[in-house]
């Protein structure tokens, strides 16, 4: 039977023993090491203390007395009834508790890989979205048919310069007609003066004639036959007359329609370049305006573009590090392997009132054996750095 | 090419339809001169200028070529350079 005093320094150090490693536990938690791995820790060393006590429980009697009794060890046992049942309750807290944490990590892991998984495609639209655009804006090839801005500028420029050529060439033949009309009039110039000509000789003829009917009336009789030639005479030197002035009358109607033609000429060939201007200078400043605009706009689409692909490389390193949940789904078993450990412990306990003293000894030695067996770890690592995981 | 067989032509303040006979028998003056072998137009006067005037210099330069003479260019400034560069007239001639 176990002393006074004995006794008391026994209850102390049982208590003392069994807070410790719950203590170890809470500061543990304090410096943030892994809060599982603390708490089956604590439980384990709380257990290991259990077990010592026990042990001791079991020595002490033969050292103390020779005579103790097997009510004595029975009445321990008893006394640490409650705190098996304890034990064993915080076991299955532990196992309940892994599972329950197991689980919001599952759900909460799947949705969080599937949000991943989504943004990741969304941004992968993104990136090619912005890569047809710059393709669009940088590439002055359109495949589709359809007309770049450049190529629009481009044409515009290309079909003003045909029409200020066109103006040119049709000013060019409008002075070849301009020529062309002066020698002309230098031609009716001519047939003016040649008609006067004309009306000279008429003129002299007709004075020939007035002379031929003058020594014709001299003739008297024998001068008759010639006096009427010399009348016919004049009536063709009055006819040439009226002919010359219808050639100029004519004449001047060709040189008046000259006139109108080379005013309607100068209409043609004067035309005001400074539409050419205007508009050269209104298509090179849209050019420009284009150009700048079309480079604002590339370089926003490849910033755009750059900060998706910053985004789905983060997105990348998100959905690797979520394979995390294996490694912990994986030290919730383990946690739960120790948990049952401790639980199987407990129960076996609760039988060993039934047995003699030596039996119980063994039976304890047993027990301390396989709680002294470690557990592999599955998983060594401690942290979650990209690179650093193993697929298990 | 030297000053003697080198011809200048000065257009007035308005190189247009207008002024085509005058600069017309200038030049054609010249061209007959079997001496001249350049015909320079100096466009310095020069403040308003039409397509009619680029018509006239092509024809000038048809003209001249015809006969194996140079036409250039000098002292383009303002409206008038503005026209003739539109006009691409830097490939058709030799500008100073």
């Amino acid at each position: 039977m176990l002393g006074e005093i004995p006794q008391k320094t026994s209850a102390y150090l049982l208590t003392c023993l069994l807070l410790l490693p719950w203590l170890l536990c809470a500061a543990l938690l304090a410096v943030d090491f892994s809060s599982w791995s603390a708490i089956s820790l604590g439980a384990l060393t709380s257990l290991a203390s259990l077990t010592y006590l026990l042990r001791q429980t079991g020595k002490a009697q033969p050292d103390e007395s020779a005579s103790s009794t097997t009510s004595d060890a029975q009445l321990q046992i008893q006394e640490l009834e409650p705190l098996r049942q304890a034990v064993a309750q915080q076991a299955q807290q532990i196992t309940q508790h892994s599972r329950q944490v197991d689980g919001l990590l599952n759900t909460a892991i799947d949705q969080l890989t599937a949000s991943f998984t989504n943004l990741n495609r969304l941004i992968g639209r993104q990136i090619n979205i912005a890569a047809s655009l710059t393709d669009r804006y940088s590439d002055s090839d359109v495949s589709e048919g359809g007309m770049s801005f450049q190529q629009f500028v481009v044409t515009t420029q290309q079909t003003l310069g045909l029409f200020v050529d066109s103006t040119i060439e049709t000013s060019r033949t409008s002075m070849e007609l301009v020529d062309s009309i002066d020698r002309i009039t230098h031609k009716i110039g001519e047939i003016v003066k040649s008609t006067s000509d004309m009306d000279s000789i008429a003129k002299q003829t007709n004075l020939l004639a007035l002379n031929a009917a003058i020594e014709a009336a001299r003739a008297g009789e024998a001068g008759r036959g010639f006096a009427v030639v010399a009348d016919e005479v004049r009536a063709l030197s009055t006819r040439s007359s009226v002919f010359s002035e219808e050639i100029r009358t004519h004449i001047n109607t060709v040189h008046k329609e000259l006139q109108q033609a080379d005013t309607a000429i100068s209409h043609l060939a004067a035309k005001d370049m400074s539409f050419a201007m205007t508009s050269k200078k209104q298509v090179q400043g849209m050019l420009e305006n284009l150009e700048l605009m079309n480079g604002k706009t590339v370089h926003a689409v490849e910033e755009l573009q750059q900060v998706s692909q910053a985004v789905a490389d983060d997105v990348n390193t998100a959905i690797t590090a979520l394979q995390f949940q294996d490694l912990s789904s994986q030290l919730l078993a383990q946690v739960r392997k120790h948990a049952e450990q401790l639980e199987h412990f407990s129960t076996d306990l609760g039988g060993m009132a039934e047995l003699t003293q030596e039996a119980q000894q063994n039976h304890l030695h047993t027990q301390q054996q396989q709680l002294s067996n470690k557990l592999h770890n599955p998983v060594s690592q401690t942290s979650m750095h990209a690179g650093e995981i193993d697929l298990f | 090419m030297n000053e003697a067989n080198t011809a200048v032509i000065r257009p007035g303040k308005r190189f247009d339809f207008q002024a085509y006979r005058a600069f017309r028998d200038a030049y054609e003056l010249e061209l007959a001169k079997s001496s001249v072998h350049c015909l320079v137009v100096d466009l310095q006067e020069v403040q308003y200028i039409d397509s009619a005037a680029l018509g006239i210099l092509l024809l000038l330069r048809d003209k001249a070529l015809a006969q194996n003479k140079m036409v250039e260019l000098c002292n383009l400034h303002g409206v008038a350079k503005d026209v003739l560069e539109i006009a691409n007239f830097h490939k058709l001639f030799k500008i100073n």
